[in-house]
């Protein structure tokens, strides 16, 4: 069962207008067929043209066979959500609340949201695409896993491994980078309280 | 559940944050496989080139069981994977194997899981130097008859080319 | 979302146990139940696809299992 959790404004960089999207809490089929009819075909097109190794990775494609459907299906664990603005999946986001625990040091060992996957549609990617669509898809999935967090009385804790491209986008957030995760091969960033609730704060533009 | 913030909020953080890529998570079977993209190692194959690398993956498995005097039918019981999906595995080049066929397989036969991965295809990333010695391999491989002894030395080759 | 009730009979041991557990991982006891029920799943969800759940030592590396059926 799919829960409408509310309406938020992405900007669409064509237009330079805000657009309202809607944020779920769980999947149904029209985010999986989103996912297997437009997601997978554009990265699958672009992933075949790369002429070269080095240029397919600045391309960011490396989600080209990713199952969403199975690992959404299969692993109830996993509670799911989904931005969707004008009529399309923009955004899919899985997290993991039962196997994952903080490390850092001041929260070690306590209960987080874990970021097991986080992804925008290829055609609003900045890398992969020369005209990105919609941005804010990002910020919105994970405001609403800090959200999440908070509801679950975890206190905005958040856990993540991020892709190489992206590094440079959690930081600016407020996550702390704790570093290479030998393990899963990606940077390791948590956020604690402190950090979830600066990240949360009502600000001056 | 509640959101924790506005829509103004919203504008303001679109506004505020850089716009670069937000993906995380693991994109792929091997997440290693992301860094060696970007060190040039390997490459995202279009799909005629995966194709050719079932072949050889499907020739490897039916030489392998072969060598063991297995039928089909012992080797899904042995190695505890579906009959139909072995079959497919070693006769369909358009078929995409699902990761726990490989896994079984490459531990019942002792060949390295990451590169009987990229030989089945299914992320479309593969080592350069394992598709040319994959492409040899499957040129010189008849699945119809029976090992020769050439063969064999070209089956157990590859096998140590596959385990470096 | 939907809300229902229960009423939980705990013994004077369990209480204190809950209570502890609360304040040590910052939670209410509700919510610290619930996210109790979402562990138990996840553990209960990977034996039953035949997979095995183990603690590990961080120094020795020594794995025991950590529930068997």
């Amino acid at each position: 069962m799919k829960e409408h959790l509310g309406d938020r404004d992405l900007l669409n960089r064509w237009t330079g207008e805000y657009e309202r999207a809607s944020i779920y809490h769980g999947l149904d089929e029209s985010n999986f067929r989103d996912f297997e009819a437009q997601w997978k075909p554009v990265l699958e097109r672009r992933a075949a043209e790369f002429p070269n190794w080095t240029e397919a990775a600045d391309g960011n494609v490396q989600d080209a066979h990713w199952d969403w459907v199975g690992n959404a299906k299969a692993e109830s664990r996993y509670d799911t959500f989904a931005v969707e603005c004008d009529g399309m999946t923009q955004g899919l986001m899985l997290v993991d609340l039962a196997t994952r625990f903080a490390r850092i040091q001041s929260q070690r060992g306590l209960d987080l949201c874990y970021v097991e996957l986080i992804s925008s549609a290829p055609w609003n990617r900045p890398k992969f695409s020369d005209r990105p669509k919609y941005r804010g898809t990002g910020c919105a999935l994970l405001a609403t896993a800090v959200s999440l967090s908070r509801e679950l009385e975890f206190k905005g804790r958040v856990g993540l491994h991020s892709l190489p491209e992206s590094e440079s986008w959690y930081g600016p957030l407020g996550f702390t980078n704790c570093g290479f995760d030998d393990v899963k091969k990606m940077q390791y960033f948590e956020m604690t309280e402190e950090q979830a609730n600066q990240f949360l704060a009502d600000r001056e533009a | 559940m509640k959101l924790h913030f506005s829509n103004d909020w919203m504008r303001k953080a679109i506004a505020r944050y850089p716009d670069v890529e937000t993906e995380a998570g693991r994109p792929l079977e091997s997440p290693a496989l992301a860094d060696e993209i970007a060190r040039g190692k390997v490459a995202i194959m279009p799909t005629r080139n995966v194709v050719q690398l079932r072949i050889a993956l499907g020739a490897l498995v039916h030489q392998l069981r072969q060598r063991d005097g297995l039928t089909l039918e012992e080797l899904a019981v042995r190695a505890d994977v579906s009959e139909d999906e072995l079959r497919q595995v070693e006769t369909n080049s358009s078929y995409t194997a699902r990761p726990r066929i490989i896994y079984q397989l490459s531990s019942f036969f002792g060949v390295s899981l990451n590169n009987l991965s990229q030989l089945s295809g299914e992320t479309h990333v593969v080592g350069r130097q394992l598709y040319n010695d994959a492409m040899k391999f499957a040129a010189h491989s008849d699945a119809l008859t029976p090992l020769t002894e050439a063969q064999q030395t070209l089956l157990n080759e590859f096998v140590a080319i596959l385990n470096r | 979302m939907d809300r229902r009730q229960m009423t939980l009979m705990l013994s004077d041991k369990e209480m204190e146990l809950l209570d502890q557990l609360s304040e040590r991982r910052g939670m209410s006891k509700t919510a610290l139940v619930r996210q109790a029920l979402r562990l138990y799943q996840s553990v209960t969800e990977r034996i039953d696809k035949g997979e095995k759940v183990f603690v590990e030592h961080p120094a020795t590396k020594d794995k025991a299992e950590l529930m068997v059926l």
